[in-house]
């Protein structure tokens, strides 16, 4: 857990970057480096190998590198401009500056690499982006246009041991979520004993009086859910989880296909744990949930494509062979859901909602709204139709509940949480709200409905009207802010302007549950701060993405 | 099972691709024209041109005497404005973009390479330089959205499983291209201008000339080039051949809708092919300004109509599953 | 002492062109509970469709209609015989009643969820504070002292106005103008209550008569709050404060929109006016409970 101390630490580190002292590689002994590794040990070395892979890959620094132990440390080759700093957790390096053993690898192939050859597969990446249109939608001024994510092209690694205790804890968190849910629908028993205060649940906009006594199946309110995840010194922790609509999973996908084509070598070198079997999961996952068929009839439902995750839902209802529909394809009749074909009706059976639960349906929840199906709530409350996820869920991803996640699963499962929650300090308790107008300056000030990095205010790089501003905004509304610690982000090794340069990344891992299945995408989207020194990793405010390899077990290369 | 929001999608791709290929090639024909036409043919050229697309010429024509002088600069803003005037709806500029918008909306449908072939001609033909372009060739630019259409078609050719999509496109290709060949003919058989319209020009704008002279004569006749361009049920751009294509695609979309009693876009276009198969067409006088030909292009509007109310905007009722 | 209510109500829509099909939810059935017995409910639709009966949130039971052919206008109509036992006069005091022993009473999230804003019902607008800041509305000794002062005091601050706002207006409305109908007044007394830590709800039904003329002949809407020793206990500001035999009870929520009488959508580009007719006759004739 990031303590006071810590936090005041980071705020200096953040002014003032501290970079460890590195050797200066020579560029003579590179060289011959370079020459002496020229035996691969690859199955697809370029001599007396079958000519596919290897001979269609153009790019020179996708080789394997056998005693790479010798030759790459943090400063030498290519990471000539790389700072290492000991505030900040360091994927790729050792403080000290040494290779980490599941980078080991990756690190020596880097490091041998000249700027023109990373160029070049970083050009190659971002070219199959856009000509695939791997887009999201942004608004500005007025007009909407198409944007591609950024997109680096060095790969985040983590060993398969650091991976399987994150996987274990995403899996506790969401079992205690869903049953969290089940109860505040239900008995509210966790309310009665309260181990949340009943006004942070019974007073948030996101809790739907209408699912109230709704039977949902298998009591899996969470199918989809999508939690963001950190690295500290002080190991992983959970900065936030998207139990509505999360999105990012198509971006998941689309890395690792652009990677494992850029540089295919250093991918089959490495056993990277799959990810490319999501649609799969997820239709499996969304199909377990019906009660009606062997064969069910699964819809993704989206705003339309001017929505800023149009690509994924295209994407997602395309791989899974669903129908990709929206509200106006939808029609409900007998409390029944079907959809509008060229030769009539068809009934549905699933529907993967990508649409705010608000939107869902104008004759129950919001009747200005034009995205929605008539009746879809009643077709789902006479259990004709499973929505996925279910209306309501936000309340569980609020950003003030958020706090009580911990007791939350110490309540339902009787067991210790296994990823820490990062400090926050609720401005709607009296404690909270002192601790946050007296270090203003040293803390993150979230609005507790806001999200994609807007309405916050980041203390250390606030101005004193900026604070004074939100102080006042604090003090008329306390119940609508908490704070937390500058959180001091693990960084990345990133190729930008011709250098690796360490950025701050976070990661958005992706947890299905269906009716006994349940699968936890190994790894998730990869988060890069791109802007030097920022800690703001969403797309919106200038964010990119790399890929994040998983290996099969904690050793890199055999 | 096909979303009916994604077959009218399809079947508008496929149309905005038909007339973006029908205005290049129309283009092209007039541009190449500039080296040896004179200007008097030019100028009804340009003319008709507007009208085949259904719009008037929006620039007045140039004084006479000085005609020669504007020519250029007046086929160059003519041109301009069928290729990349963004507020002229069926500029070719237009068309892609709007085919690219129904591709986009088909995303989870469209094999990714018809995607990126599309979307690639897209960008390049925003990014293009008219002006540059202009200076090498006045008919370069539409010479090349030709080739890059006919790269797309081969894509789509290859890549399109022949299902329910594949059908609607086909639907959307060929009224389209009923309702640009009627109104060709509707001008070349109702319009009396300063300058007779020239067969051969019709033949080659409808790629038809060469397979002309090879089933009939070098010397082109009228009627022959009438009936030819109505009836021959070889030639890709003939109203038979749209017409058979039509009824085909309706069939494998809507199979019970093609027996008795038959659904109305069937019973429909039953009676265009009928109307082709009468001798009335064919005899059309191009003297005595027929609208045997207009009454065709109307009737292929209706057409398109009772497609969308068939399979696109039915009533709810009426799609109830019995 | 116990009333019989034959009541009838009827939407009618028009459109002023075709609409492809239409979506309607209805909470028009008076409740069975222990004090209201419904001998019969019966609804009909033109067009007719496939009606569906849910149970709402808070027990309001709903109903659900599609109907999916072209149509031009849309008659809904319910009728139903409901049987009212009058409830016991709210006392004006009663032993245990004070701050504490409330507060101490609220155990259930249903309680919980009274206290909370609601779309309509919001306690901590600015304009509620000045406006009782303006009147000198301050919470009483105890709850139930409160409560009958409230209903005396929003009677006399406000003046009921039929058409003086219309079923979406928020409070604000009836707090600027001093003018509105029993929706508002309700909304304005949930508000209230809520802001002093009282839990309250709306109900929404309708307002019988002794005789035939004499109840209204609208849907009618008052307030329930929680109060320790009494439970839920039914107060009407637009009329003579408690709850009696007269009030026919339908559908309960933290306030209007979560049992309107009536919510619908349709499909296709037209106009719509709804015109309603409400008729409540007691039929039984006053009585002793069999």
């Amino acid at each position: 857990m990031v303590n006071r101390q810590l936090a005041l630490r980071v705020v200096v580190a953040l002014v003032q970057p501290c970079p460890v002292q590195c050797n200066s590689a020579d560029a003579h002994s590179l060289l011959q480096q370079r020459f002496r590794t020229k035996t691969y040990i690859n199955l697809r070395s370029e001599e007396g190998n079958p000519p596919d892979m290897a001979t269609t890959n153009h790019y020179a620094f996708d080789r394997v590198i056998p005693d790479s132990r010798q030759n790459a440390s943090a400063g030498s080759g290519a990471f000539g401009n790389y700072n290492l700093s000991a505030c900040f957790y360091d994927e790729m390096f050792h403080s000290d500056g040494s290779l980490r053993g599941a980078t080991r690898s990756l690190g020596a192939a880097l490091a041998n690499a000249d700027a023109s050859q990373l160029a070049q597969v970083q050009e190659g990446v971002v070219r199959r982006f856009v000509h695939e249109g791997i887009t999201f939608t942004v608004l500005r001024e007025g007009k909407t246009s198409e944007q591609i994510i950024p997109i680096d092209c060095v790969p985040r690694l983590l060993s398969g041991a650091e991976w399987n205790l994150v996987d274990l804890g995403l899996r506790q968190r969401l079992t205690a979520l869903n049953l969290f849910l089940h109860d505040i629908y239900g008995d509210g028993k966790c309310l009665r004993d309260g181990v949340v205060p009943y006004e942070l649940v019974l007073g948030c906009p996101q809790y739907r009086v209408e699912m109230r006594g709704v039977k949902v199946p298998s009591a899996v309110y969470v199918s989809i859910c999508g939690t963001d995840i950190i690295r500290t010194h002080d190991g992983f922790a959970v900065l936030e989880d998207n139990l509505r609509v999360p999105s990012g999973v198509s971006y998941m996908l689309a890395c690792r296909g652009a990677m494992k084509q850029a540089i295919p070598r250093l991918y089959r070198a490495h056993t990277v744990r799959e990810v490319a079997h999501y649609p799969q999961h997820l239709y499996t996952t969304l199909a377990s949930l019906s009660q009606r068929s062997d064969n069910p009839r699964v819809a993704v439902l989206t705003p339309g494509r001017y929505n800023a995750a149009y690509y994924e839902h295209a994407f997602l209802a395309g791989e899974m062979g669903a129908e990709l529909v929206e509200g106006r394809d939808l029609v409900v009749h007998d409390a029944t859901v079907f959809v509008r074909s060229v030769l009539g009706l068809r009934r549905i059976d699933v529907i993967y909602r990508r649409v705010d639960d608000g939107f869902l349906d104008p004759v129950t929840f919001r009747s200005d709204s034009l995205l929605g199906v008539a009746g879809l709530f009643h077709a789902y409350r006479a259990g004709n139709v499973v929505i996925a996820n279910a209306p309501g869920t936000g309340v569980a991803d609020d950003k003030a509940l958020y706090s009580y996640v911990p007791d939350i699963i110490r309540y339902f499962l009787a067991e210790e949480p296994i990823l820490a929650n990062v400090t926050t300090h609720l401005c709607r308790t009296r404690e909270g709200l002192a601790y946050t107008l007296e270090h203003l300056d040293q803390l993150v000030v979230k609005e507790v409905g806001g999200s994609g990095g807007y309405g916050m205010l980041i203390g250390p790089h606030s101005t004193a009207s900026e604070r004074s501003e939100f102080a006042t905004r604090i003090r008329a509304y306390p119940a609508d802010y908490i704070a937390q610690p500058v959180l001091d982000l693990s960084r990345a090794a990133c190729f930008i302007d011709g250098h690796l340069e360490p950025r701050h990344v976070d990661v958005r891992s992706f947890v299905l549950r269906g009716r006994d299945v349940s699968w936890v995408a190994p790894g998730g989207l990869c988060r890069v701060a791109l802007r030097k020194g920022s800690l703001v990793v969403n797309s919106s405010q200038g964010g990119g993405c790399k890929d994040f390899w998983v290996l099969a077990n904690s050793e890199d290369l055999q | 099972m096909m979303l009916a929001r994604a077959a009218a999608d399809f079947y508008w791709m496929a149309r905005y691709i038909e007339r973006a290929e029908n205005t290049a090639r129309l283009l092209e024909n007039q541009l190449t024209g500039l080296v040896d036409t004179s200007i008097e043919e030019l100028a009804v050229g340009w003319r008709v041109l507007y009208r085949v697309l259904g719009q008037s010429v929006s620039v007045a024509p140039a004084p006479m005497g000085e005609a020669e002088a504007y020519l250029m600069a007046d086929a160059y803003t003519l041109a301009a404005t069928l290729m990349e005037d963004a507020h002229n709806p069926d500029s070719i500029l237009q068309c892609w973009t709007r085919a690219r918008d129904n591709a986009m909306q088909l995303r989870p449908w469209l094999p990714v390479r018809v995607w990126t072939c599309m979307n690639q001609g897209f960008l390049w033909l925003r990014e293009c330089d008219y002006t540059a372009s202009w200076a090498e060739g006045p008919s370069v630019l539409p010479a090349e959205v030709i080739n890059r259409l006919r790269l797309l078609a081969g894509v789509i050719h290859a890549r399109m499983p022949r299902d329910n999509a594949w059908y609607f496109m086909e639907l959307g290709r060929y009224v389209e291209r009923l309702q640009r060949q009627a109104a060709l003919l509707d001008i070349w058989t109702g319009t009396v201008e300063e300058v007779p319209l020239s067969w051969t020009s019709l033949l080659r704008v409808c790629t038809a000339y060469e397979a002309y002279c090879r089933l009939y004569s070098m010397v082109v006749r009228p009627d022959q080039a009438l009936e030819y361009l109505v009836r021959n049920p070889e030639l890709p751009r003939s109203l038979r051949f749209a017409t058979r294509r039509i009824q085909h695609a309706l069939s494998e979309i809507d199979p019970t809708g093609a027996r008795y009693p038959l659904a109305p876009p069937h019973r429909f276009v039953l009676r265009l092919a009928a109307e082709i198969e009468s001798d009335s067409m064919v005899e059309a006088n191009p003297l005595e300004g027929d609208a045997l030909f207009s009454n065709f292009l109307k009737e292929s509007l209706a057409l398109h109509d009772l497609i969308v109310a068939e399979y696109v905007a039915y009533p709810i009722n009426k799609g109830l599953p019995s | 002492m116990s009333v019989l209510y034959s009541i009838t109500h009827e939407l009618h829509y028009r459109y002023s062109g075709a609409v492809r099909g239409s979506t309607t939810t209805l909470y028009l059935a008076p409740a069975r509970t222990l004090r209201q017995l419904l001998h019969s409910f019966v609804l009909e639709t033109d067009p007719g469709g496939p009606v569906f009966e849910f149970d709402g949130p808070f027990g309001s039971r709903g109903h659900f209609c599609s109907r999916p052919s072209e149509h031009f206008e849309l008659r809904i109509r319910a009728d139903s015989r409901v049987e009212v036992i009058a409830p016991d006069p709210v006392p004006h005091a009663i032993e245990g009643d004070s701050w504490e022993s409330l507060e101490s009473s609220l155990v259930e999230p249903e309680q919980w969820l009274m206290l909370q804003p609601s779309r309509y019902a919001r306690p901590h607008l600015p304009a509620l504070a000045s406006f009782m800041k303006a009147r000198g509305f301050k919470k009483g000794p105890t709850p139930l002292k409160s409560v009958h002062r409230l209903w005396m005091m929003l009677r006399e601050a406000f003046e009921y106005a039929p058409g003086s706002t219309s079923v979406d207006s928020p409070i604000e409305a009836i707090l600027s103008s001093g003018r509105g109908v029993c929706q508002d007044y309700a909304h304005v007394m949930i508000s209230i209550l809520r802001r002093w830590g009282i839990p309250s709800r709306y109900v929404s039904g309708y307002l019988g008569g002794a005789t035939e003329g004499s109840g209204s002949n609208e849907s009618h809407a008052w307030v329930e709050c929680w109060l320790p020793g009494l439970g839920w206990v039914g107060f009407d500001s637009v009329n003579d404060g408690a709850c009696d035999e007269r009030h026919v009870r339908v559908g309960v929520g933290r306030d209007y929109a979560d049992v309107p009488p009536v919510r619908g959508v349709f499909q296709g580009v037209s106009e719509s006016r709804l015109t309603t007719r409400v008729e409540v006759v007691p039929g039984g004739g006053r009585g002793a409970v069999p």
